[in-house]
């Protein structure tokens, strides 16, 4: 069972009313929550691979069940300030777009759940929302990363590494 | 194989042999999944790999004329007027149907 009072605290948060008879609202909805819990968030919703990617049959029933509270987002609970954070960080990065949502949500759901590499899931994407352009695609998986594999300090002190020959290349180039 | 073998022969009569494709079987398996929400013709053809439009279209039309799905109009990011099908309930009478006489098949088999 899914905590639907603190998904509607989500759609609070963003100002995104959910209306179950809207399709494009329903996506946003499904792979909105499916990215929070990605990255942590404990919505409690338990997600799949479906026809139509990462899904959860368990919101949909809360969202037709619950239908006033997800249109008019009276919740009733409200969210840390940590999860505020979470959820306006995702909500800029994505800006409520269905199809970057969809592709972003599906990507991130099978390298972290299925365990496919980013290549198989690329793939999978691929071939599965083959309906949108490639530069969809490679923006929703770009997304998708930002908003779930943040850098460690590892990461950051080896990318300073790589590139700083190319930082002082420049700067030299910039003298002459 | 004997004790069940009347048993499944009797019980295909409640069948819709219509429906024994393959392509029809996976489209109704996935949709049975989506209640309401249902799937785009789109998810539907790339999800499924059912192939090329022709063969994703017909399958899908001799469905919804069966009664089985319904097919509406939905808009998509202001610009898309997309083809969302829902499973009927008698679709997924007729879908839990084939599920019990594949079981029966699968049981007796084992």
């Amino acid at each position: 069972m899914g905590d639907w009072r603190k998904a509607v605290a989500i759609f609070e948060e963003m100002a995104f009313p959910v209306n179950c008879n809207k399709f494009e609202e329903k996506l946003v909805a499904q792979k909105t929550i499916c990215l929070l819990q990605l990255k942590g968030m404990n919505v409690e919703y338990p997600f799949g691979m479906y026809v139509r990617g990462a899904y959860s049959p368990s919101l949909t029933q809360d969202y037709y069940k619950h239908s006033e509270e997800f249109q008019n987002l009276h919740s009733g609970v409200s969210l840390s300030d940590e999860e505020k954070a979470v959820v306006n960080t995702l909500d800029d990065l994505f800006e409520k777009s269905p199809s970057l949502l969809e592709i972003g949500a599906t990507y991130a759901y099978i390298v972290e759940k299925m365990h496919l590499s980013p290549v198989e899931a690329f793939r999978v994407i691929k071939e599965t929302k083959g309906f949108y352009r490639d530069t969809q695609i490679a923006k929703g998986i770009s997304k998708a990363k930002q908003f779930l594999f943040e850098p460690t300090e590892t990461d950051l002190k080896w990318l300073e590494q790589e590139t700083r020959p190319m930082q002082q290349a420049s700067i030299q180039s910039l003298r002459h | 194989m004997k004790d069940k073998f009347l048993e499944i022969v009797d019980y295909s009569g409640n069948l819709n042999s219509k429906l024994f494709s393959l392509n029809r079987m996976k489209i109704l398996w996935a949709l049975s999944e989506l209640g309401e929400d249902g799937a785009t013709a789109r998810q539907i053809k790339n999800g499924l790999n059912i192939g090329n439009d022709g063969s994703t279209y017909s399958n899908l039309n001799a469905l919804v004329e069966m009664g089985y799905l319904r097919m509406e109009k939905v808009t998509f990011e202001n610009k898309d007027n997309l083809e969302l099908y829902v499973i009927t309930p008698a679709g997924l009478e007729e879908w839990n149907k084939i599920k019990t006489w594949l079981d029966m098949l699968v049981c007796e088999g084992e």
